[in-house]
């Protein structure tokens, strides 16, 4: 499966902590801390990423927990690519901006909840099935 | 997507126990008003007169018994407008001392102020009271040290380095060191919960020696992982002020005791062997977010409800979770036909779905599924239909006024009920009639007559799983209208989740609904993490050529599903229309099978409401393509140990593959 010459940037901000922030035509604009794996797919034009939703308890309690069946993964097709430091920014199709870039302060507790969610409560199997992003339902 | 438009709170006062039946089984107007003319069911013809001959009165009759254990449980379409998808489903849980049964459904938004108007709430009918309730919670010893924290940061580092393959770094052999060291010296002076809480961590720090040791070689995925360690917890008391109702003396007549509290969920049993289903009556999930109300309605029955607007906290529910509504029996069998009487007490309507009220909600259906409104002619018809329940409800009233002189507050309610329940049942027809023929003439049909003799046009609602649906007469009647190019609709599942689902209720359920059954999600989910959080009310499938490697679900005719009128669908185009929690936006979305039938990428979604019933003639899938030869083997078993001989029409040893 062939994937665009930025894949090594999406690579770094992931492995470092990533945000998505999704701009729609109208102005709405939403944000989650994106789980650190990727997958593209249809010749590199559509990425699959997991933004993380489904949070059980507040952020902090331990251990942290989530329904990661709620966290699924999503396709992102793009058109079109902006390159900026430390930052990418695509257009989809429907003419969404897609900003992926370091993770906020404000979502980064998230992010590190996930993590240690995935790394010390689920099984070698579930998170294995995780990172291949191919499923539809658990 | 409802049945009708927003409609004025009425009060449904239940009437006591010993008439109940009368208030349920009432002769209902709305049943001689019968759409097409036809009174004599000896001579009905075609898929409405055949509704209607088939009962006379209801959709679904209330069961005289429910199947005990069937998480699934029985459907039953509703009438008036307050319940989600016009459905409640009544479920009967096996008990030791008799089934315990409850019906349960999803409120619509409307419906919120009509339940909580029924409960005493405010200040001068709650009290607050000291109570002890008993908490799970770690020891003072581990919070004060921070030993689970420690210990999961020695777990995380060393399974993330063991993943990647990468030698473990020296801070974590630092860290693990200095955390031994401590459980050690804590030991010594430790004796009871606290001796058993350090010997716990021990055991885990013997596990991360292992795994720091030199030479350390088994595959992360093959052992390698440290499992999953839960903090050492024990049991506790605690004194808490909850707000509980006053003494009942001083609660007015007309309203129900109510407490509020943290949301919970009932924590049904699930036999691994056969997916039957048992509950205590009293064993529920804590920790959800949100709060809810539990009600007293006497004679031994409760509800329990998640208002869609959160009272007097901050707490936010989640979509998947607004509006749930539990109605409790005491225990024992037979209490289906009070179950569905007592949502009158909540002044929700209390009756099962009528046959003309079949229609309008078949028609309605499809209107949003064939995405008619946009047509001026059928939304100024709709516009107008939604004003005749209140034109009709006042020619009632003026016919009977004379009637209401000399009765009692209590009289009065009834009185009001029944007069807007008799303006409904008589604007039924005209409301038919006018958005029928508005959406008939918009398709190039003379009238809705026309439209009724099409081959596809059936108002019956079919039972699909757990649920019922409507159909489309569009794909019903013409299912090879739209050419999919060879593509199938499909869906991949993880682990054992083929089999599970097949043994447990036969059902590819969307979160939600598994979540109100009872049903985990599958392996290395915490029972708390998993039930806590809000689900989706659909299921997702995608349209395209399935990959080779299973586990997955195919269907390879579309037009099989795609006929149910709750679907929706989304190219991909669109990154994140279904993000939201429990809700999708209806950015990017079609309802259009000609479209569907255009998705090139792998990338899209096509949403079911509710879920698939993976056994029924209509919607199994008819290919199962398994994983491995063992996983096979085990979707079989699923299926014979069910009855199951064929899917879709093939028999079952060719349906499921490898």
């Amino acid at each position: 499966m062939s994937a665009p010459d930025w894949q090594p940037q999406l690579a770094r901000l992931l492995a470092d902590g990533a945000e998505i922030e999704v701009t729609d035509l109208d102005g709405t604009t939403r944000r989650w801390p994106l789980a650190r794996h990727y997958r593209f797919d249809d010749d590199g034009r559509c990425v699959w990423l997991r933004p993380i939703t489904g949070q059980a308890h507040r952020a902090g309690s331990r251990p942290p927990a989530f329904a990661h069946e709620h966290a699924r993964r999503r396709p992102l097709r793009w058109t079109a690519v902006n390159r900026g430091d430390r930052r990418l920014t695509l257009r989809t199709p429907a003419r969404q901006r897609v900003t992926i870039r370091t993770v906020g302060a404000d979502l980064a507790a998230r992010l590190d909840d996930w993590d240690t969610f995935v790394g010390t409560v689920l099984s070698a199997a579930v998170e294995t099935d995780l990172d291949l992003l191919e499923e539809d339902s658990w | 997507m409802g049945s009708g438009g927003c409609k004025a709170h009425e009060a449904f006062t239940v009437a006591p126990a010993d008439t109940v039946d009368a208030v349920v089984f009432a002769a209902n107007p709305a049943v001689t008003a019968h759409p097409t003319g036809v009174t004599d069911p000896a001579v009905a013809s075609g898929p409405v007169d055949a509704l209607l001959a088939s009962d006379g009165r209801y959709v679904t009759p209330i069961p005289d018994e429910l199947p005990v254990g069937d998480i699934a449980g029985y459907p039953l379409v509703v009438g008036g407008h307050d319940l989600d998808d016009t459905a409640v489903t009544l479920v009967a849980y096996d008990g030791a001392d008799g089934p315990r049964e409850v019906l349960y459904g999803w409120t619509t938004p409307d419906a919120d102020h009509k339940i909580l108007a029924a409960l005493a709430l405010d200040g001068e009918h709650l009290v607050p009271t000291e109570v002890t309730r008993t908490v799970q919670g770690r020891l003072p010893l581990d919070e004060q040290h921070q030993l689970y924290e420690q210990l999961e940061k020695v777990v995380k580092s060393v399974n993330h380095h063991l993943k990647a393959g990468g030698a473990i770094p020296a801070h974590t052999h630092d860290n693990h060191t200095k955390l031994t060291a401590a459980l050690g010296q804590l030991t010594d002076a430790a004796t009871g919960d606290e001796l058993q809480m350090l010997e716990h961590y021990q055991s885990a720090c013997a596990q991360i020696a292992e795994r720091l040791a030199d030479g350390y070689a088994t595959p992360y995925q093959q052992g390698g992982k440290i499992g999953h360690l839960a903090p050492h917890q024990v049991a506790g008391e605690v004194t808490i002020t909850e707000m509980v109702p006053a003494p009942a003396e001083d609660v007015p007549a007309g309203l129900l005791a109510a407490t509020i509290r943290p949301a919970t969920r009932i924590k049904p049993t699930l036999d691994p062997a056969t997916g039957a289903a048992s509950w205590d009556g009293i064993a529920r999930y804590t920790g959800q977010t949100g709060v809810e109300y539990r009600i007293d309605l006497g004679d031994g029955y409760e509800a329990i409800y998640r208002p869609h607007v959160a009272a007097k906290t901050n707490d936010r529910i989640s979509a998947g979770q607004r509006g749930f509504l539990e109605v409790v029996a005491p225990p024992g069998a037979g209490h289906s036909r009070q179950l569905v009487a007592r949502l009158g007490q909540l002044h929700l309507c209390n009756r099962p779905m009528t046959a003309p009220e079949a229609e309008w909600t078949y028609l309605q259906r499809n209107v949003w599924a064939q995405n008619l409104t946009q047509h001026p002619t059928v939304a100024a018809a709709a516009a107008q239909a939604a004003t005749l329940d209140d034109s009709m409800t006042e020619l009632v009233l003026a016919e009977r006024a004379d009637q209401a002189v000399g009765l009692s507050d209590r009289q009065l309610t009834r009185f009001a009920r029944d007069v807007r329940l008799e303006g409904e049942a008589r604007a039924l027809p005209a409301k038919t009639r006018l958005v029928g023929d508005a959406v008939a003439t918009q398709l190039g049909f003379a009238d809705l007559d026309q439209l009724r003799a099409q081959p596809g046009y059936d108002p019956t609602p079919r039972r699909s799983g757990g649920w019922h649906v409507w159909d489309r007469w569009d794909v019903a009647g013409a299912p090879d209208d739209v050419d999919y190019k060879g593509r199938a609709l499909y869906h991949r599942v993880t682990g054992n989740n083929v089999s599970d689902m097949i043994r447990n209720s036969g059902l590819l359920a969307a979160t939600e609904r598994r979540r109100v059954m009872g049903i985990k999600p599958g392996l290395g989910m915490s029972e708390t993490a998993d039930m806590a959080t809000g689900g989706s009310r659909a299921v997702d499938l995608r349209i395209g050529t399935p990959p080779s490697k299973g586990p997955y679900l195919v269907w390879s005719d579309p037009s099989r599903l795609l006929r149910r009128a709750d679907w929706y669908a989304y190219s991909s185009d669109h990154f994140a229309a279904a993000v939201d929690e429990g809700g999708h936006s209806t950015k990017g979305q079609t309802r259009t099978p000609a479209k569907v039938a255009t998705f090139t990428s792998g990338s899209n979604e096509v949403l079911f409401r509710n879920g698939i019933d993976l056994l029924s003639p209509h919607e199994a899938p008819d290919r199962i393509v398994c994983a491995s030869t063992a996983q096979r083997g085990q979707v079989l078993a699923a299926l014979n140990a069910r009855g199951i001989t064929h899917l879709a029409g093939t028999p079952i040893d060719q349906a499921v593959t490898t």
